[in-house]
């Protein structure tokens, strides 16, 4: 075939215009005309990568060379028209460049690379290469092959790590383990509550003891302190209000005296009645008043010259600080507010129609329906009335209390007070009509206002010993316990006068001496306290286990010994107190935990069971994983029970580290890869440093721990390779004995192989140097391209770079082999590549040459077309049959 | 999976850059397998992984091909972790 090339947009490289159709061509030439270009353009055509191991070269040429067109003529199928576009090529010399590497027609259509390749082969064959370059470049070429691979299967390894991760995260993040932990902490914290609520049990009753024997210890002492000054008192009000009583009962007497001394009419009498007993009842009426008022002033604390404004005052600030306590109650007392939220939010779906249980009433994450609220409400009801109140909310709510009932005895003294005016205008209209009524004379007129003066004067100091009376009665009462009457506004003395006789009539006119006036009731009242006392202490010493005599003997302490009793029971109860305190919020923490703990079972069961569902959905993402997956999982979902969601954990576990392998299996084939990249280059540079600049990409990183992980491995494959190399027949019988297994040791840079006798033998690579062994690697490679000789294609196969180093008679050795057992079998056509000899065309001689060439008979007619070849295109190419 | 040939029954550029990868990765992963502590049953996972993963350059098909793979090898590797009980690749060269 003949071929030729044209690079018209060349800046630089030259390349030879052409080969021609000679089946033995000699093709010599001077140096740089682009002879070796041309071969391996063709070898890039053929589908080779000639520079694999030149990677400055390539860059050169795709920067300058510029397109190159290429004919092939003389094959069956026609012209082959083939334009290279070097611009286009990547980066890297890599094999894959099909698409990048330019056009090709066939006999006039566009065809494609592969069927170019069909048609033609073109085999390059270095005869400057030694054994180590060899060796070098094939490693640099495999090198270079992989980090191809590498580099082009990079998405592919981000993808398949991306597919499998996806699978093991929807195996779901519950483990086994972590279900399992996740119940045994429930079991605990499950433990821990009721101990919790047991110790908090136990130290609330405890407690409730300790407040019980304190209060009963407190009260006992504080009987002790005060009863006898309070019975006194008592009974000394009691002597002075019947001293008031008796002096009343005279002048009243000698009033009564007086007045039946005047002259009645007949039809006088009944109104003298009437007003006889009215007077007195107004006047006791309207000391009742005033002791009433006097008994609230007291009780608010205001001092009986007190005036309705400071009254109004007091009452106006008893309801400001109601008003604040109870605002402060409304912010502090969660409890109570979540009470009443809770219980309206009751009350509206109390009255909801039953239409509506199912429908959603509130969209949280999981949507809840009107019955599930109704029954939600009532288990939080019913949690939050165990709640225990806040003790500053406690305190708050006595203090709303205590100010309400200040308001209203402020409210009641001036209902009081209003009432006594009234009360007094009406005792001095009955004084005035009563005294109209007697119309006494002069005389008895000064006796009768001097007795009444008597009388007034007797009123106000009776009036007085009741309040001293009242005020003993009340100190008793709250010493002893008893409940007495509230403080009364008086009788409701403007009612008619026609009632009060109605009234009157069935009353004695006396203070009634009912049992709180007896000091010997209070005494019994003492008494029966103390017998109160000593059973409630036995009982509290029997349940705390203490000998019931030291109640017998702690009631018979002395004051100052109760004094300390009673400071030791106070420690009790602040220690009780801090200890109920603690546990209470242990309790809390642990309800709190146990339910924390139920929520995080029920939701890492929900996680186990949607993995499931996940994984094995028939239209689902992993559906394609279907067989495997349940290989794997070998189990059923179907099962609710807390063991079968154990298993599915174990399941879904060994999905996730299935997963995980595929993706760590492939990021171990990335590790080899690149480490194979790496290690090769290094190996190839070792053996030739001038291949070694051809690796970008792995020469410019530091080695991995992967690297050295699997160097070993990768030097026994390279060694492998090689070994295959040098292991065809004609080298193994030119060089190793004809032995039947040659390989090769790079670490020690030998080759070993075992002699006809069985006798190891082994040889440095740099032995292997000389030209009669170049001419062997060369029939070895030529004897190796019989394998790869594609059957249809039409196979040039170039002889390059001979010259320097193959003798000349070594050179008609080759011509000889090539002729006799690889033109017709291994090649269709062989050009043998040699630098020029002999420049005719620039030699001293050559015009001499030139003329004898042309004028004399007998001269080699090809002498002539040599030089006229290398004058016009610096190379010549004749057929090698003359060599 | 046999490398990818021309037209012409030679390998193309590009299977015959697959084939050499492919074989160096076996190659290294055999003798992992064979030296101490090795998994010889994981290389055949491993390898056919290796395969699928350089059969083509196309992202978009890894699913197929991963989905092939796990369900052929799934079992077997399931079965090796829970016997090894470490849960991880095995193969230490």
């Amino acid at each position: 075939m003949r071929v030729t090339l044209t690079a018209p947009d060349s800046r630089g490289p030259r390349v030879i215009q052409e080969i021609p159709d000679i089946e033995l061509c000699r093709l010599e030439g001077r140096n740089g005309i682009g002879k070796t270009l041309a071969v391996r353009l063709l070898e890039l055509c053929s589908g080779g990568q000639p520079y694999a191991a030149h990677e400055h070269s390539w860059s050169t040429l795709r920067d300058q060379l510029g397109r190159v067109q290429i004919r092939i003529e003389g094959l069956p199928v026609g012209a082959i028209d083939v334009e290279l576009t070097p611009s286009e090529w990547p980066e890297r010399p890599t094999a894959q460049i099909d698409t990048k590497l330019g056009t090709v027609k066939i006999d006039g259509r566009t065809s494609t690379w592969s069927e170019l390749r069909t048609h033609v082969q073109v085999t390059r064959v270095a005869g400057d290469e030694g054994l180590t370059q060899t060796f070098a470049i094939e490693l640099q070429e495999r090198a270079n092959h992989v980090g191809a691979v590498l580099e082009e299967a990079d998405p592919v390894f981000v993808a398949w790590d991306e597919y499998f991760d996806g699978l093991s995260s929807a195996a779901g993040s519950v483990s086994r383990a972590d279900l399992e932990a996740l119940m045994a902490s429930a079991t605990e914290g499950h433990q821990a509550l009721k101990t919790a609520e047991a110790t908090h049990e136990e130290n609330r009753a405890q407690l409730e003891m300790a407040e019980r024997r304190y209060a009963t210890l407190a009260s006992f002492a504080e009987r002790q302190a005060e009863l006898p000054s309070r019975l006194q008192e008592l009974s000394a009000a009691l002597g002075q209000v019947a001293e008031a009583d008796q002096a009343i009962g005279e002048v009243s007497e000698a009033l009564q005296v007086l007045a039946a001394r005047a002259a009645i009419e007949e039809r006088q009498r009944p109104e003298l009645v009437r007003l006889e007993h009215l007077r007195p009842r107004r006047r006791r009426d309207l000391q009742e008043l005033v002791v009433a008022e006097r008994g609230i002033l007291a009780a608010l604390g205001l001092g009986v010259e007190s005036s309705d404004r400071d009254l109004r005052a007091a009452r106006e600030e008893a309801l400001r600080d109601v008003r604040d306590a109870q605002k402060q109650l409304r912010e502090l007392d969660l409890v109570g507010g979540l009470k009443r939220t809770i219980g309206d939010l009751q009350g509206q779906l109390r009255v909801a129609p039953k239409s509506l249980d199912r429908e959603i009433i509130a969209a949280v994450p999981e949507p809840i329906t009107t019955a599930s609220l109704r029954d939600g409400l009532a288990t939080r009801m019913h949690e939050v009335e165990r709640l225990p109140r806040d003790g500053e909310v406690a305190q708050l709510a006595r203090r709303a209390e205590t100010a309400d009932r200040r308001r209203l005895l402020a409210q009641e003294a001036l209902e009081c007070r209003r009432k006594a005016v009234r009360k007094r205008e009406l005792v001095e209209e009955a004084e005035t009509a009563f005294v109209a009524l007697l119309g006494l004379e002069a005389k008895d007129r000064g006796e009768y206002e001097a007795l009444e003066s008597r009388l007034r004067g007797a009123q106000e100091a009776r009036l007085s010993a009741a309040v001293r009376l009242n005020v003993a009665k009340r100190a008793l009462a709250q010493l002893l316990g008893v409940v007495l009457p509230e403080p009364a506004s008086g009788p409701e003395s403007e009612i008619d006068d026609e009632l009060e006789m109605d009234i009157d009539a069935g009353g004695d006119g006396e203070l009634e001496v009912d049992e709180y006036n007896s000091p010997d009731a209070w005494q019994r009242r003492a008494n029966e306290l103390e017998a109160e006392a000593l059973r409630e202490l036995r009982v509290l010493a029997a349940a705390s286990g203490t000998d019931p005599a030291t109640v017998d003997a702690l009631l018979r302490l002395v004051p100052e010994e109760l004094d300390t009793a009673l400071t030791e029971a106070r420690e009790t109860l602040d220690r009780l107190g801090a200890e109920a305190t603690h546990s209470r919020v242990t309790l809390a923490d642990a309800e709190q935990r146990s339910k924390a703990s139920a929520g995080a079972i029920e939701e890492a069961h929900r996680a186990v069971r949607s993995a499931y569902v996940g994984l094995t959905d028939p239209s689902g993402v992993w559906a394609a994983l279907n067989s495997g997956l349940r290989d794997v999982l070998g189990v059923s979902g179907e099962s609710e029970a807390v063991t079968a969601d154990l298993e599915l954990a174990s399941a879904l576990g060994r999905v996730s580290m299935v997963a995980e392998w595929f993706a760590s299996a492939a990021n171990k084939v990335r590790e080899i890869l690149s480490a194979a990249e790496l290690v090769l280059n290094s190996l190839a540079r070792e053996l030739d440093p001038r291949v070694a600049s051809s690796s970008l990409k792995a020469g410019g990183r530091s080695p991995a721990s992967s690297d050295f992980l699997y160097e070993a491995s990768i030097r026994r494959w390279s060694e492998s390779e090689l070994g295959k190399l040098v292991s065809g027949e004609v080298l193994r019988h030119e060089l190793f004995d004809d032995s039947r297994h040659v390989s090769v040791d790079l670490r020690r840079a030998i080759i070993a192989w075992q002699a006809s006798e069985g006798v190891p033998r082994q040889r440095p690579l740099e032995a292997f140097s000389s030209g009669e062994q170049v001419f062997l690697y060369t029939r070895a490679k030529l004897e190796r391209l019989r394998d790869s000789r594609r059957p249809s294609a039409y196979s040039l196969v170039v002889l390059d770079e001979f010259g320097a180093f193959v003798a000349r008679d070594r050179l008609g050795q080759l011509l000889s082999y090539v002729r006799e057992s690889a033109l017709g079998t291994i090649a269709d056509q062989v050009v043998i590549i040699l630098p020029l000899a002999q420049d005719f065309a620039n030699d001293k001689e050559a015009p001499f040459l030139r003329q004898l060439a042309e004028g004399f008979e007998g001269v080699p007619a090809g002498l002539l077309n040599r030089i006229r070849q290398l004058e016009s295109r610096n190379y010549f190419a004749t057929s090698a049959d003359g060599l | 999976m046999p490398p990818s040939t021309d037209e012409s029954g030679a390998l193309s550029g590009r299977a015959r850059e697959t084939a050499q990868a492919l074989d160096v990765v076996r190659y290294v992963l055999d003798q992992a397998s064979a030296a101490p502590g090795g998994n010889a049953e994981l290389v055949l996972p491993e390898s056919a992984i290796a395969a699928a993963l350089m059969a083509e350059p196309h992202a978009e098909s890894v699913g197929e091909r991963a989905a092939a793979i796990f369900n052929q090898h799934a079992n077997s590797v399931a079965g090796y972790l829970a016997r090894s009980g470490d849960g991880q690749p095995g193969g230490t060269p």
